[in-house]
């Protein structure tokens, strides 16, 4: 997807809130889907695009909810059939930004068709595929991607299906973006979420996403944050691949076939592999895609990004070539032409469908792996601390409450001097908006405004998010490591009763590692 | 492995930290917002000959910048502070978090034993790399909070 320049873009206000929908979002709880869900609505705001312009097309899936879930146009299409549905969207109106969100089910078993045909067009189009290798909305059968030798409720001595690969796949139908990352590594899933959206064709990014009901862990041994460096590559283009935490082992080619090796006495960043997403052949994409973990690191980034023609464009030129040539087409015509035949006979009658058998009465089959709340009491202080004390308990400063006319100066002025780095803006004994240091210096400093005389309301933030004193560290931490707020205000109803600030969170959390 | 262990012995500069922005005591106070603001960026390393001699965050803009009305200020010299707080980033980054809730810095400079600039550590950095531990509980949360989910619902 490119960027459009259809509409004149002033500067248009969005921010991931602009994105969230007013719709319930029913996902299990702790499922990877949130992350990426928080992800593309952090990055689509950043596109320059307008927020009617954007269309999420799904199939059917636990991913497949997402359309509901993003404050845009949408569809919750056919099973398998998102890539179709999405390339009509695109080809009716080439100015939309468009995406599908599939599934390793929807997008590789039954829509295995649809995705190699989306992808060899080069339509611009992103689609995200969610990996969790597992069918998680029917229960836990084994999917399309599936290890070898998993046990799952249809695979119960072992899969012995070899799963698969799907940055192959797209690889092998001649995708123009090629990219894959992780669900909670969310500043890399960004980055690629965002230069996905960005490439003008195709772009196709796998993202491990784990179900922590059906498959819980499936990436953990090398997504796991203390693991990631040593098991994770991170692919950057004109960078030789180095991994681990000093960056002190690299990939070596050895003939056609990738080694790791260890930095320092005999290799040097000289003998290593260089990455090179724009090459004229996908070889090293390909042979990227064959490199998993414990024999290798798992490559994370764009593997593979090259420009060709894009297949809306190529339509529309080709429509107004041939109108050009032959004249504007006429549908009627081309009905009533030679090609046409009239079937003289009755057609034979359908024979009624009937009898349609009962719901499985194996129902109750439904035995989560994983309910969070039968966790056991967790041993690490800090994770003890996250998970269960409530924001409350971190004692946060009341705030400084000032009113919606009050002048950026007096603002300004009070943060100084009382030390402080938020204001609370309440009208009416309600919140109404939050005016931050962040906001001094991105709004206010060099923008030429009358401090004295323009209101904080002009530069505030609106209906910001905020906290209950009993939701927990967890929650914060959420809205601070994700939205990245350093201010949230802390609510009793309707009013604000406190400042969280992350200096507080990290300082509670300081003094919890002693106890 | 506990966190707070791991805290005690994971390296700072193991952080996935963005370069700084290093500029010298006689830049003009507006053009060093400017960078911040193009970069999104809180804090500015100041440097003579590559090594450190002041911190200016958001926080000196506000209260020393705009927040004296009656003043006039031209360059960092004036509003930055001088000899901050740094650490060698080879620091552990439970050190960091100590001189972090002590000091109540949201920034810290990290300089090598010549005091040449190695990068800087920002409180953000280090809510993201604890946050990375917990990714079920603090990534995979419903947009709004409210929303969730207590038990496994299918989709």
């Amino acid at each position: 997807m490119t960027v459009d320049g259809s509409a004149p873009i002033t500067e248009l206000k969005l921010d991931r809130k602009d994105f969230v929908s007013d719709q319930e979002v029913r996902w299990c709880p702790g499922c990877g889907d949130y992350s990426i869900l928080a992800q593309v609505q952090k990055v689509v705001p950043t596109l320059g695009i307008p927020r009617e312009n954007f269309v999420f097309v799904s199939g059917i899936g636990c991913s497949s909810r997402f359309p509901y879930y993003m404050n845009t146009y949408g569809f919750h299409s056919i099973h398998g059939r998102a890539p179709a549905v999405a390339t009509g969207v695109k080809l009716a109106n080439p100015h939309l930004s468009v995406w599908v969100i599939t599934g390793d089910g929807d997008g590789l078993s039954i829509g295995g068709n649809h995705l190699i045909h989306a992808i060899r067009r080069n339509i611009d189009i992103n689609i995200i595929l969610f990996n969790n290798r597992i069918y998680g909305l029917t229960k836990g059968q084994y999917s399309p991607t599936s290890d070898f030798g998993k046990k799952t409720k249809s695979t119960p001595y072992g899969s012995i299906d070899q799963p698969i690969n799907p940055l192959c796949v797209a690889i092998a139908s001649e995708a123009t973006f090629v990219a894959r990352s992780i669900d909670i590594d969310t500043q890399h899933l960004t980055m690629v979420l965002e230069r996905a959206a960005r490439h003008k064709g195709i772009s196709f990014v796998e993202v491990y996403q784990n179900c922590n009901i059906f498959n819980d862990g499936a990436f953990a041994h090398f997504t796991d944050r203390q693991f990631r460096s040593d098991r994770v590559l991170y692919l950057e283009h004109g960078k030789p691949m180095t991994f681990g935490k000093d960056l002190q082992k690299g990939i070596r080619l050895n003939n056609l076939n990738p080694e790791v090796v260890e930095l320092g006495r005999d290799y040097s960043p000289e003998d290593l592999l260089v990455h090179d997403e724009a090459g004229a052949q996908p070889t090293l994409a390909y042979l990227l895609t064959r490199m998993h973990y414990p024999d290798f690191p798992v490559p994370m980034g764009v593997f593979r990004c090259v420009e060709t023609r894009e297949y809306s464009d190529l339509l529309t030129e080709q429509i107004e070539e041939v109108s050009r040539k032959e004249g504007k087409g006429n549908l009627d015509s081309l009905l009533a032409g030679d090609e046409t035949w009239v079937i003289e006979e009755e057609g034979a009658i359908l024979e009624s469908v009937s009898g349609r058998e009962r719901p499985g009465e194996d129902e109750e089959s439904y035995h989560p792996a994983n309910n969070l709340d039968a966790h056991e009491e967790p041993k690490c202080a800090i994770r003890r601390s996250v998970l269960n004390d409530r924001i409350g308990e971190v004692r946060p400063d009341p705030p400084i409450i000032a009113s919606p006319a009050d002048s950026i100066q007096s603002a300004i002025e009070r943060m100084a001097r009382e030390r402080r780095g938020a204001v609370c803006v309440v009208e009416n004994d309600e919140l109404v908006g939050i005016f931050t240091e962040r906001d001094v210096l991105m709004r206010v400093a060099l923008k030429g405004l009358d401090l004295e005389k323009t209101p904080i309301s002009s530069v505030m933030t609106s209906n910001p998010i905020t906290l209950k004193a009993d939701a927990t560290l967890a929650y914060a931490l959420n809205q601070m490591a994700v939205a990245g707020f350093r201010h949230l205000p802390l609510m009793d109803g309707k009013k604000a009763v406190g400042m969280v600030s992350v200096k507080d969170v990290v300082r509670y959390m300081s003094e919890n590692m002693a106890g | 492995m506990e966190l707070a262990e791991t805290l005690k012995k994971e390296l700072v500069r193991h952080l996935p930290l963005p370069d700084p922005i290093v500029l010298t005591e006689e830049t003009p106070i507006s053009e060093a917002i400017q960078k911040m603001q193009e970069a999104g960026r809180g804090c500015i390393l100041v440097a003579r000959d590559g090594r450190l001699i002041g911190l200016v965050t958001e926080r000196d803009i506000l209260v020393k910048y705009l927040g004296q009305p009656g003043k006039t200020f031209f360059t960092l010299r004036e509003i930055m502070t001088t000899d901050p707080k740094k650490l060698s980033p080879d620091a552990s980054l439970e050190k960091a978090i100590q001189a972090m809730s002590e000091g109540g810095y949201r920034h810290i400079p990290l300089v090598d034993q010549e005091n040449q600039i190695c990068g800087v550590v920002a409180v953000r950095n280090i809510v993201n790399y604890i946050a990375e531990h917990f990714p079920t509980e603090v990534f995979n949360l419903p947009p709004r909070l409210e929303q969730k989910m207590e038990s496994p619902e299918g989709a």
